[in-house]
């Protein structure tokens, strides 16, 4: 802890970064150039016989429960910025009404509001609004700043608001009580510098002294690796040079499977044994694979969320930190036992995760003579976000959820594929993020194609092998 | 057993009352990211290193408590 003057004199508790702030901070400092890159715009609307007072005072009630409400950073000469909790959240919630227009046009004008930068100096973080839309549809509107919130604790705290509001409307279950942020950030600090990080430094040196050197696969169809060979004369350069900083603007490439094809996924992995997660990954690294003339060794980065303990799950905040998912799947491997292969790898990291993500690609670029982090073997970012419990009133009003993430057309990575659920249905959504200097989007829509069909391959028939499902998906079909 | 249980009860809040015959996935809700935490978690409490292997062959709640020689 520490004694921090703010600038308007008064003294408060503050505390450095945890880990994934400062990764955030890092990442936005380095390939942001952008403030509105660390707005997360979201809004979660429905048709019900809707009650303003009801859902302002579960908004009020909301905020109240939640401590990154009231966070705050400020600069500070030894930490670069620290963080406190202000006495009140001072948030003022306001009402905005555009039933008189289309969704599509209400749509454009919230995404303007959430490339609006964030002065986010000891002043509140997020916005909020009520909204009211065409078609009977009403709800809420939240800007949460990235350093404060994360995809994960964004759907809580609006799975929190629509569970209070249902207490009041319904007499639905008052929510449990969220955990306290400051214990949480706690938490994280005292994994710095602990026996559990040097185990895991240990873990990482370890590992990476011992890896063979990965390979980077390319997802334009124009391969990046293949002309750096050809420019650079050297016919066995396994990465990419790769500077991230200068371009961030970014547009997002959506896709949706239905609820039964979801479903579908669901049914056999709870038969196999497989994971929703690794068999999407499968599925990705499978088309990237094709890309590449059939590489057998993959690597992306995967996002950890790092929520397990309650306090972890409940407190808010962010907890998100990067690492290399590398696979090598022979031809002959089948679905199951590729799905089972990545599996086993993410359960591993999982043990050794909380580690910086800046501090393991130091150590990985040290052990493969890399001289930059612009170099790189990591073809993309991918995070899956697992369902969140979102109360509705009932099935009839659930069917009519539409839970939107209004992208503020910035981004600090090149492409970044999320996965989530619709709060509707379940079905699963996928999110490209892609910055527009490199022109990938027609890639994009071939890479998509090749990673659903590989998918469906697997699931209809998870004896089926990788390299049966390679020779379906070959580029030329 | 009773301090497994609470253990468990540190990363999850099911409907139900966890027994011991609770499936750690489909009855308590556990991930399989949890479980890696309560591995570690009970790993370093008891001075022993869990096969990964095992653990993902627990179902139930038992299961874990034989892994770690729980009664």
């Amino acid at each position: 802890m520490i004694e921090k003057e703010l600038q308007n004199g008064q003294v408060v508790e503050a505390y450095p970064l945890t880990q994934a702030q400062s990764l955030m901070y890092w990442i936005f400092n380095t390939y942001g150039k952008n403030p509105a890159v660390l707005n997360i715009g979201t809004g979660q609307y429905w048709k019900d016989d809707f009650r303003e007072d009801l859902l302002r005072q579960a908004i009020e009630e909301a905020v109240e429960r939640c401590d990154t409400m009231r966070l705050r950073f400020s600069p500070d000469q030894q930490y670069g910025l620290v963080q406190y909790l202000a006495d009140k959240a001072e948030i003022e919630i306001e009402d905005c009404d555009m039933s008189d227009i289309s969704y599509e046009e209400s749509y454009k004008i919230i995404k303007e509001w959430s490339k609006i930068p964030t002065d986010f100096i000891e002043k509140p973080l997020h916005v909020i609004k009520i909204m009211h839309l065409a078609d009977g549809l009403n709800g809420l509107y939240v800007r949460f700043q990235h350093l404060a919130f994360d995809g994960y604790s964004s759907k809580m705290f609006i799975s929190d608001v629509m569970a209070i509001y249902l207490h009041k409307k319904c007499g639905f279950p008052y929510p449990k009580p969220m955990r306290s942020y400051i214990e949480a950030v706690k938490g994280e600090l005292a994994y710095l510098n602990s026996d559990r990080e040097k185990e895991d430094t240990k873990y990482w040196m370890e590992r990476y002294s011992k890896e063979t050197e990965p390979i980077y696969n390319d997802y334009l169809l124009d391969n990046r690796l293949f002309k750096a060979r050809k420019e650079t004369g050297n016919p066995d350069l396994r990465y990419v040079e790769m500077f991230e900083g200068e371009h961030p603007e970014s547009r997002t490439f959506y896709n949706e499977l239905s609820a039964e094809q979801t479903n579908k996924i669901a049914e056999v992995c709870k038969k196999t044994g497989m994971t929703i997660p690794c068999v999407l990954m499968l599925g990705l690294r499978t088309a990237l694979s094709a890309f590449n003339e059939n590489q057998e060794d993959v690597s992306f980065k995967f996002m950890i969320n790092r929520r397990s303990n309650l306090v972890a799950k409940t407190s808010g905040g962010i907890r998100m930190l990067f690492f290399t998912l590398r696979s090598i799947i022979s031809p002959d491997t089948t679905f199951e036992q590729a799905a089972g292969i990545l599996d086993d790898e993410e359960q591993e990291i999982f043990h050794h995760c909380d580690f910086h993500t800046l501090k393991m690609y130091h150590i990985k670029h040290t052990a493969m003579k890399m001289k930059s982090l612009s170099q790189t073997y990591d073809t993309l970012s991918f995070s899956y976000h697992s369902p969140v419990d979102t109360p509705a009133e009932n099935d009839e009003i659930r069917a009519t959820v539409k839970g939107e993430w209004y992208n503020n057309d910035y981004s600090c990575q090149n492409l970044y594929l999320t996965v989530k659920h619709r709060p509707s249905d379940n079905g699963l959504e996928f999110i490209f993020e892609y910055r527009i200097f490199e022109d990938s989007l027609e890639d994009l829509k071939v890479l998509y194609e090749k990673m659903i069909k590989a998918i469906e391959m697997g699931i209809d028939n998870p004896q089926i092998t990788i390299g049966e499902i390679l020779e379906e998906i070959k580029l030329d079909k | 057993m009773e301090g497994l249980i609470e253990k468990i009860l540190e990363y999850v809040e099911p409907d139900e009352e966890i027994t011991p015959d609770s499936a750690l996935k489909a009855d308590c809700g556990l991930t399989s990211f949890d479980l890696v935490c309560i591995t570690e978690d009970l790993s370093r409490e008891r001075g022993m290193k869990a096969d990964k292997v095992n653990i993902r062959a627990c179902v139930t709640v038992k299961d874990l408590a034989v892994l770690f020689g729980i009664e």
